[in-house]
């Protein structure tokens, strides 16, 4: 299936992945669109449904489902479908993060519930979860029942390994733990988060794609792998970075994120710091002070914890790039096959 | 007639991609389908561009099938496809699916129309005492469909299909019936039944069942378990037969005193002895799998492993070897096929399928197989040439400074369209586009002294042709892809046979049969013959036609003015001559065809008696007018008696490229595989090559295909190849 | 993969082209033959993988151990649940069969009395299993000198077919070896070694023994005898439930199937 190029070649690998990003991300939110409106707008609700998804937002998600079923022989209209629920699925999980994070802003806006109170966005929330089950329906049906047999599993997979990620990882939280593992701290990541950001869109192309004929579990490592690594970069950001989007710095700190800085800073600190590290780890997150949270930053960066986790979001990068060989190496090379290939780098050089 | 060799230049400026790989595939079968399906598949995006050269005017191979007068289906002999056929399904699901899409589905309809579950078999044969005796076997269904993909996490090994007997060994128990007394609780008059009764009798029969599977797994636990550790290796083979000799003298005269339970135990003895030679020969630690045992003959290996001589002589066994035509030169009195092989190919057969054990095809094979991929094919973009034969393959120079590769190919092309554009190659039967059984010469330029003259362009021993096209690496073709018969390597290969001795060994040692079939119309049906259903296929039969089946299915697909009440397809294995026949030798096909029509007839008055007692007149002699003549001119439907046997049709497969591929022991190692690189610029298909699954069947051939196009294109992977890794 | 490459024999250039077409030949395939490695199908190692991406991932510095600790802790995370994921699916799929042209209710029988099989069938399995994990195999003996007779041409008498010496116990033909069990009584010893065999199929729990009684009839008898086949025993097993206190002394009674006349034999214990 071809579609009109642009005259000239785009220069850099990072101009091509925001190309194709800005393409993907059109047809996707054309096709929410078409949902987002399709009847008259139900009052405290549609409004609230629309919110989330018209702020913008990276798309990457979506991209990456259609950039599956193209590499495994579908096409952009069977596939635009999927990545709209899988899109709508994401801004319906945020809605509840925020409320259940207690954030104040969202992509340089007050979050939902701040903006309509926790009711109506919770409501707003299922609403749209359910949109995207509509969505991902519709585009089930020229698949046949085989294929859409298919995608039911693996998203019925993928909402189980979501609500338990989410429920380690408020647990941890709600119950103060703190002798965590790396291992634990993979565990957690894989459910809560590459499960559904990249390991589900990920399955959903390549079943839509392939039209039911390639097993979905090719994908599950690499989209692990990639998932875990984008995680870390996305806390060691937080830590390092002024994130932008009105997202506060070291919010994550306030929050005490279980992140893997967190639990290698818990490991390697003397006595002496880890009691005060354990006495801000009991405290709730408003009486932890600014000045507490400047200390642990230090203490971080002084332990290496940053270092640490710089190095494993590489090393699982690399682990990615295998996984990648492994489950893409025998398709045929296309501009789908490099973007998915040029995730791995994209972790880092993403702006 | 002039020789014209001229090249094959594009079709026009257009057409030159200068950048798409131009592949040369010859043969039209399944390996070469199943390939060419692989490679012009969305996902490899244009990157070659195909041509299909086949011989005569039809699709198939071994697997073509055509029409006759009435619209009659005449086939090569039987097609049948069972359940565990993975890789040819899923092509053919793609297609069906890929037909839809381009709003073909009410012509060719869903897969599930085309192929139907089949559960039962019958074996009929030669009881001990005189007479004969029949074995229905229910194969119960299994969980999905073959084609679909396999659960993530299944794996091919000898324990896991061990659990699968079991599970298989009871339900036959449950189902099998003797002379139809039914072993367990009789269904009612609507076919239920009672659930009480049923859990009664299996825990009864449960003693059974269980002695028999203690056998297999106690007799070698309780060995494994006294013998301290490895040391006492040596003496636990020759406890461990004691302890099944022990079973054995058990069951046998005493338990199996009735002859109803006595097929039962000869399977179980089978499958007894099977494990012990598992065991026993290391098979499940060897990195060589079953192919450990394949220098082994398989009734051999049995034996050696304590099967009893009842057991080597069962119909069982027998309808396995006559399913795959297991017998050297097609001598019945030679049954070869090696242990590894047949071993592997029971598991898959009876362990492996989803459905349904096997499953039937609506109508002729070409019709429902090669019929669609055609289309499907010709849509894509993939070009065919029929009528181009090809004679040899030839070499570039030796020592030429580069790899040996394959520099010409040279074709007779049997005749030209009169248009001079493609050959429009189907008729229409019953509304479905259909492969006849003679070429359409009106298309065909001479096409009236053709007919005339009696061509047949699917013999080797008629070369008559039109013309003579050569065509060579670089401009013509940049890759081939050789997909033609086993039998007729040698005729075409002979550059590569003479350089190569892998080549050479492999034309010696892997060996062909011959094969003969008829098909008969019945004006009535076959319970009303005296033959019970539900059985549609039945083997071990008398020879020479041991294998027959009832195809009452395929008449309303034909085109009858007044249609039968039936049809029945009849096939074997052929004997070859002492010496092998001349290539001038002209009327060597129909001597051999004229052959089989006496055996067919003789077989009619005779075997026959014993399944279908109702067509047999008072006089005892066969009721000649039962036999349903074509209503057209073709044949003599006033024709009385023997002579009537001329209105049905019958053929011998004598053709080279037409033999059935056998596995004798020892012979895998001379088979060579489409990942070979011989040359680099060739890849063979066909189930005649090391596809891993060396028997002469379609699954084997399509596997064959998926491994040539993994060999000139890199895909699919060799893990996408069901079946490809498996012991 | 096909891979385009200098032609040194000079390939002809076809019309419409610009420049010569190299000749096109085939890369040469990972493997060139199926894996028929018996058992569980090679995985990728998680510790081969991780070593590699641990190298991937590093790019250019030196591999420190924690990290690449990290990377094997993320592969057997990953292992883990994967085959979680595919326990649950094949628990689901077990109970999964495809009966669509069988009527209902023959239906669920069937699926009842398969299951049941399996089940019983699966035990035996997992034993042979794990078993099997440490057998090690002597070498094939030497093929028969003469082959398996051909299949039946034509009807033939039939064959008593050769018994084989069992070794054992010494029962001959016509015999089956007995092994005794007793409950109850550490010293007692089994004075029967085999029984003859019955004359019509029968199975080893329907054999019964009259109350084993000793000479002196004011003994008490043993009443409680129940058989059973177990082959790790060799055969018949007769379990002999001795009462508490019993005097010492040889015990005997008469074994019978049912349908026979004639006894099997008499199953003589000694209580010690």
């Amino acid at each position: 299936m071809t579609e009109a190029v642009a005259s000239e070649a785009p220069a850099s690998s990072e101009d091509r992945m925001l190309e194709t990003l800005s393409r993907y991300g059109r047809a996707t939110r054309e096709a929410l669109q078409r949902y987002l409106q399709a009847q008259p707008a139900a009052p405290y609700l549609d409004d609230l449904i629309a919110d989330y998804p018209s702020r913008g937002g990276k798309m990457l998600r979506p991209a990456i489902c259609i950039a599956n079923a193209r590499v495994f022989g579908g096409g952009l209209e069977t596939a635009v479908r999927c990545a709209a629920a899988v899109e709508l699925l994401h801004n319906g999980l945020l809605i509840h993060d925020d409320i259940q994070d207690g954030s104040a802003m969202r992509r340089g806006r007050p979050t939902l519930h701040a903006l309509h109170g926790a009711a109506l966005a919770i409501n707003a929330g299922d609403a749209t979860i359910f949109t995207a089950l509509r969505t991902l329906v519709d585009g089930l049906r020229p698949l046949g029942s085989a294929a859409a047999a298919q995608v039911l599993e693996i998203s019925t997979v993928m909402a189980r390994e979501t609500a338990e990620g989410q429920a380690l990882e408020l647990g941890w939280r709600d119950h103060n733990v703190i002798n965590l593992t790396d291992a634990d701290y993979f565990r957690m990541a894989l459910k809560k988060t590459a499960w559904m950001g990249m390991i589900w869109p990920a399955q959903l192309g390549l079943v839509v794609g392939s039209g039911g004929y390639a097993s979905p579990e090719r994908v599950v490592r690499f989209g692990y792998f990639l998932g875990v690594a984008f995680q870390i970069e996305d806390d060691l950001r937080n830590l390092c970075v002024d994130p932008g989007y009105g997202k506060e710095m070291n919010g994550d700190l306030f929050e005490a994120k279980r992140t893997l800085m967190l639990i290698h800073v818990h490991r390697a600190c003397s006595p002496a710091e880890r009691a005060r590290l354990d006495a801000f780890l009991a405290q709730a997150r408003d009486e932890r002070s600014a000045e507490d949270v400047r200390w642990l930053a230090g203490l971080m960066e002084r332990l290496g914890s940053i270092r640490h986790g710089r190095a494993v979001a590489a090393a699982m990068a690399g682990a990615a790039a295998h996984e990648f060989g492994v489950a893409y190496g025998g398709l045929p090379p296309s501009p789908d096959h490099d973007f998915l290939e040029g995730l791995v780098a994209w972790i880092f050089e993403r702006p | 007639m002039a020789r014209v060799a001229r090249a094959i230049g594009p079709e026009s400026e257009s057409d030159v991609t200068g950048k798409a790989t131009k592949v040369a595939v010859i043969g039209g079968g399944c390996g070469s389908m199943a390939a060419v399906w692989a490679m012009s598949g969305p996902e490899q995006a244009g990157q070659f561009e195909i041509t299909v050269f086949q011989e005569g005017w039809r699709l198939g191979g071994k697997g073509a099938s055509g029409r006759g007068p009435s619209g009659r289906i005449e086939e090569h002999g039987l097609h049948v496809w069972l359940g565990f056929y993975d890789n040819a399904f899923r092509m053919m699901r793609q297609c069906h699916a890929e037909l839809a899409q381009q709003g073909l589905a009410d012509l060719y309809g869903d897969w599930r129309e085309a192929w139907t579950p089949e559960h039962d078999i019958a074996l009929y044969s030669v009881a001990e005492g005189g007479g004969f005796e029949r074995w229905d076997a229910h194969m119960p269904p299994r969980a999905g469909l073959p084609g679909d993909p396999l659960p993530p996490g299944t794996v091919f090994s000898l324990p896991y299909y061990m659990a699968r007997a079991f599970e298989l060994f009871r339900s036959l128990i449950l189902d099998t019936t003797v002379d139809g007394r039914g072993l367990g609780p009789e269904p009612d008059s609507q076919g239920r039944i009672e659930a009480g009764a049923a859990l009664k009798y299996l825990l009864g029969l449960g003693s059974f069942a269980t002695v028999a599977s203690l056998a297999q797994g106690l007799g070698l636990a309780a060995v494994l378990v006294r013998a301290p550790g490895v040391a006492g290796a040596p003496g636990l083979a020759g406890a461990l037969e004691g302890l099944c000799a022990r079973l054995r003298l058990w069951l046998e005269d005493r338990w199996l005193a009735t002859d109803r339970h006595r097929f039962l135990w000869e399977v179980a003895d089978l499958t007894l002895a099977s494990m012990v030679g598992l065991v026993r020969h290391g098979v499940m630690f060897d990195a060589r799998g079953l192919d450990a045992i394949d220098d082994y003959e398989c009734r051999d290996w049995l034996r050696m492993n304590g099967a009893s001589v009842r057991a080597l002589q069962s119909p069982f066994l027998r309808g396995l070897y006559d399913l795959s035509m297991g017998y050297e030169n097609g001598d019945p009195d030679r049954p070869r096929l090696s242990a590894g092989q047949g071993l592997r190919g029971t598991l898959r057969t009876f362990f492996g399928y989803r459905g349904a054990f096997m499953w039937r095809m609506r109508a002729g094979m070409g019709d429902v197989v090669f019929a669609p991929l055609y289309e499907a094919l010709a849509r894509r973009g993939v070009k065919f040439r029929f009528f181009h034969r090809l004679t040899n393959v030839g070499l570039a120079a030796d020592g030429a400074g580069d790899a040996p590769h394959v520099a010409s190919l040279t074709f007779d092309v049997q005749a030209e369209t009169r248009s001079g554009g493609p050959y429009e190659p189907f008729v229409t039967v019953a509304g479905r586009p259909c492969w006849p059984s003679a070429p359409d010469f009106g298309q065909l330029q001479d096409g009236e002294r053709m007919a005339a003259e009696g061509w047949d362009l699917e013999s080797h021993w008629d070369r008559r042709r039109a013309g003579e096209l050569t065509l060579k690496v670089g401009r013509d073709f940049d890759l081939v892809l050789l997909g033609v018969g086993l039998g007729a390597i040698p005729h075409v290969c002979r550059e590569i046979v003479s350089r190569d001795i892998g080549w050479r060994r492999m034309t010696q040692e892997v060996k062909t049969v011959a094969s003969q079939a008829f098909q008969v119309w019945l004006d009535a049906d076959l319970e009303s013959l005296g033959w019970r259903g539900p059985a549609y296929i039945t083997g071990a039969f008398a020879k020479p036609f041991d294998t027959w089946c009832d195809m009452a299915h395929v008449v309303p697909e034909e085109d009858w003015r007044t249609p039968p009440r039936t049809s029945v397809y009849f096939c074997a294995v052929l004997r070859d001559p002492p010496a092998a026949p001349d290539d001038a030798d002209r009327g060597y096909p129909k001597r051999r065809a004229d052959e089989v029509r006496a055996s067919a007839e003789a077989f009619m008055e005779g075997p026959i008696r014993h399944v279908w007692p109702g067509a047999f007149g008072a006089d005892g002699g066969f009721r000649w007018d039962l036999l349903a003549a074509p209503s057209d001119a073709t044949s003599d439907a006033a024709s009385q008696g023997r002579a009537r046997f001329a209105t049905q049709y019958w053929r011998a497969n004598v053709n080279p490229s037409d033999r059935y591929v056998i596995h004798t022991p020892g012979s895998f190692r001379y088979r060579i595989s489409p990942l070979d690189m011989t040359c680099d610029n060739l890849t063979i298909a066909g189930d005649w090559t090391d596809s891993g699954f060396h028997s002469g069947c379609v699954e084997g051939a399509v596997m064959s295909g998926l491994l040539a196009a993994h060999a000139l294109s890199g895909a699919p992977k060799l893990e996408d190849i069901i079946g490809y890794d498996h012991p | 993969m096909t891979t385009p490459e200098g032609a040194p024999d000079g390939a002809t250039t076809s019309r419409g082209t610009s420049a010569p077409k190299a000749r096109v030949r085939r890369a040469p395939p990972d493997r060139t033959g199926p894996i028929r490695a018996a058992g569980p199908a090679a995985a990728p190692s998680a510790a081969d993988a991780s070593g590699q991406a641990a190298a991937d991932g590093a790019a250019g510095s030196s591999i420190n151990e924690q990290i690449a600790q990290a990377v094997r802790a993320g592969y057997d995370v990953i292992a883990d649940n994967i085959q979680q994921g595919r326990q649950a699916a094949e628990r689901f799929r077990q109970g999964d069969y495809n009966f669509r042209d069988v009527p209902d209710d023959v239906q669920s029988v069937l699926q009842r009395l398969i299951q049941l099989a399996r089940e019983l069938s699966t035990t035996t399995f997992d034993v042979c299993d794990r078993l099997l994990a440490e057998w090690r195999p002597t070498s094939p003996p030497a093929p028969p000198t003469d082959g398996p007779p051909p299949f039946r041409p034509r009807p033939e008498p039939k064959q008593a077919p050769a018994p084989t010496a069992a070794p054992g116990n010494g029962a001959g033909p016509g015999q089956i070896n007995l092994a005794v069990q007793f409950e109850g009584a550490p010293d007692a010893l089994a004075r029967t070694l085999w029984l003859d065999r019955p004359s019509q199929p029968a199975e080893a729990q329907t054999f019964t023994s009259t109350p084993l009684a000793s000479a002196d009839p004011t003994a008490p008898v043993i009443s409680q005898v129940v058989f059973k086949m177990d082959l790790s025993q060799g055969g018949l097993v007769a379990v002999v439930t001795v009462p508490p206190g019993l005097p010492t002394g040889v015990y005997s009674g008469l074994v019978r199937a049912p349908g026979d006349g004639v006894p099997l034999g008499v199953l003589a214990v000694e209580i010690r």
